[in-house]
């Protein structure tokens, strides 16, 4: 137990009242202050905490921020902060928690609208996505040149690696045309339809180009066949997989595509 | 001088603004006349992209400051290493001429309060600070500078006044100062002390760095409390305290800091260069300068 006053006794006090285990250890160590309550004072570092994180995580979340709104983005703050609380200070590195929460019961019990919009959650995976790519290390593409250097009966056993700004994102619901509707409605124009939700599934690939983060809709065979590198399989069984998939799967339409784009880091000959 | 405790770097007494995304065209493509800018690192503490591109292209044509949000210096435990090595790493990259943090905390045990928590002013406190301000500045090899934070309480137990603080940590850790003015004005209006009395107890040589911010004002009752929220223009009492002090300490590197309800960036120019402006007049050479003070404008 730290000496009444220590420094130690201080922070451990002040801590418990920002997270909520009450004021009095606190409030007895507080010069009053004129027509102040001490739980006021304390309130106004409550609020700033809340207004840093929640302005980290509308930062790193627009779009799911123009979908809930204001009021709601802020409740479901409060309660995704208590759970998940920051470990450090570096606030690019907060808030990525939330898909996992925005599936969790404890989410899904406490607010209705989370079951008449399952979509939530992935359209937090597809921001949390486009900022990680973003920000991803500078890494030089794979040279398409490498190829010429292959024997012909060799390739089909070459593994890729994805560049660590290139990533994949499936999700049963059209998650890309919601997040489009979020962002332009976060701009003030209300007039892009929302999707049909029924069978509409997306399938993404994510990655940096030119500085930017683009989102490009993938067919099934072309992201079937891109996951199952990323996977670690072989381009022949890679291309087994997409064929299996999509029967018009064209491995060296999408292949010179990939390439062309810089979705590749590296590959190994086995 | 141990342990390769450079000084920072001397500053020609300018005006900058602290740097946010939003201005990155306006510096980049009007290239704008400003002394610096400054960022706090922790926004730059990624691998790899645009928002760091963006930053190298700034430092490539003015000065940097990075002014630290994360470090908790004001913990009882020992500052975070890794945090340290990441700061470092920035340091290494974009070389500021100075690097500063806050008489504050924000971590206990393994939470992060993200916000600049107050410090009892106590004998033990000012211990824990100057370990911690000696393991980052031994980390960074220089000597950085400790900002006075807004606060919106005191202790009953404190042991002396923030300048007492202060100087105290100056003398035990060689650090520097970063003065905020607005800082100031918010503690001095929710606390009940005169600014004039406070700078005048602040050791002046000591000062690398003065910042300059708006603050909202909130009621309670009958009583307002100042809010420090860098989310408007700077006030005109904050105004007449910047003129009071630079006439006390003469110039100093100023930042304009605003990080909410960002207007045109014209308008940050402009409190720049209103900055610039009180420097000048101050700088004339019917300034006479305190004795006392007399290395602050040399060191």
């Amino acid at each position: 137990m730290a000496e009444t006053g220590s420094l130690a006794a201080v922070q451990s006090a002040f801590a418990a009242a920002l997270e909520g285990r009450g004021d009095d250890a606190i409030a007895a160590m507080i010069k009053p202050m004129d027509g102040v309550p001490a739980g006021i004072q304390l309130d106004i570092y409550r609020n700033n905490i809340h207004a840093a994180l929640t302005r980290s995580c509308q930062g790193l979340y627009p779009a799911l921020h123009a979908l809930v709104g204001e009021g709601f983005f802020h409740q479901m703050m409060r309660d995704y902060h208590r759970l998940h609380r920051p470990a450090h200070g570096r606030m690019v590195d907060y808030g990525h928690d939330l898909p996992a929460f925005l599936e969790s019961d404890d989410f899904r019990n406490r607010y209705e609208a989370a079951n008449r919009h399952p979509y939530f959650a992935d359209i937090a995976r597809l921001e949390l996505a486009s900022f990680k790519m973003l920000s991803a290390p500078e890494m030089a593409p794979l040279d398409p040149a490498f190829l010429a250097n292959i024997p012909p009966q060799d390739v089909e056993s070459l593994r890729f690696d994805l560049a660590p700004y290139a990533c994949l994102l499936a999700s049963p619901w059209p998650v890309l045309d919601i997040y489009k509707m979020a962002m332009a409605a976060a701009e003030g124009d209300d007039s892009v339809n929302a999707p049909a939700l029924a069978d509409n599934p997306a399938r993404l690939l994510i990655i940096r180009l030119h500085g930017d983060v683009e989102i490009i809709p993938l067919s099934y065979g072309d992201f079937s066949f891109l996951m199952s590198l990323d996977a670690g399989a072989a381009l022949g069984e890679s291309a087994a997989a997409a064929f299996a998939s999509q029967n018009d799967f064209d491995l060296s339409s999408v292949l010179s595509q990939a390439l062309s784009m810089g979705v590749f880091a590296s590959f190994t000959e086995k | 001088m141990p342990l390769a405790q450079q000084p920072d770097k001397p500053m020609p007494h300018r005006a900058g603004i602290g740097l946010k995304v939003e201005h990155y065209r306006d510096v980049l493509n009007g290239r704008p006349d400003l002394g610096f800018f400054e960022v706090h690192p922790e926004n730059y503490m990624l691998a790899g992209g645009p928002r760091l591109q963006a930053l190298q292209a700034i430092r490539a044509h003015y000065p940097l400051s990075l002014h630290g949000v994360g470090a908790s210096l004001g913990s009882k435990d020992p500052v975070d290493r890794d945090h340290l090595d990441r700061l470092k790493a920035l340091q290494d990259r974009f070389e500021p001429f100075v690097v500063s943090e806050h008489l504050s905390w924000s971590r206990f045990e393994d939470h992060f309060l993200s916000d600049l928590l107050p410090l009892p002013l106590t004998r033990d406190a000012l211990a824990a600070m100057a370990a911690n301000v000696g393991r980052m500045q031994d980390a960074l090899g220089r000597t950085i500078l400790i900002e006075n934070p807004s606060t919106y309480l005191e202790f009953t137990h404190a042991e002396m006044s923030e300048p007492d603080f202060l100087s105290e940590l100056v003398k035990e850790t060689g650090c520097g100062l970063l003065l905020d003015i607005n800082n100031i004005h918010v503690c001095a209006s929710n606390h009940g002390f005169d600014p004039h009395a406070y700078l005048a107890a602040i050791p002046g040589s000591a000062i690398g760095e003065i910042h300059m911010a708006g603050h909202a004002i909130d009621r309670y009752g009958a009583r307002d409390i100042r809010i420090d929220t860098h989310g408007a223009p700077i006030c005109d009492d904050v105004w007449a305290l910047y003129d009071h002090a630079i006439g006390l300490f003469g110039p100093r590197p100023t930042l304009i800091e605003r990080d909410d309800n960002l207007p045109p960036f014209a308008d940050l120019l402009a409190e720049a260069q209103k900055a610039e402006r009180i420097m000048a007049g101050k700088a004339s050479p019917s300034f006479k300068q305190p004795d006392h003070l007399a290395e602050a404008n040399h060191g």
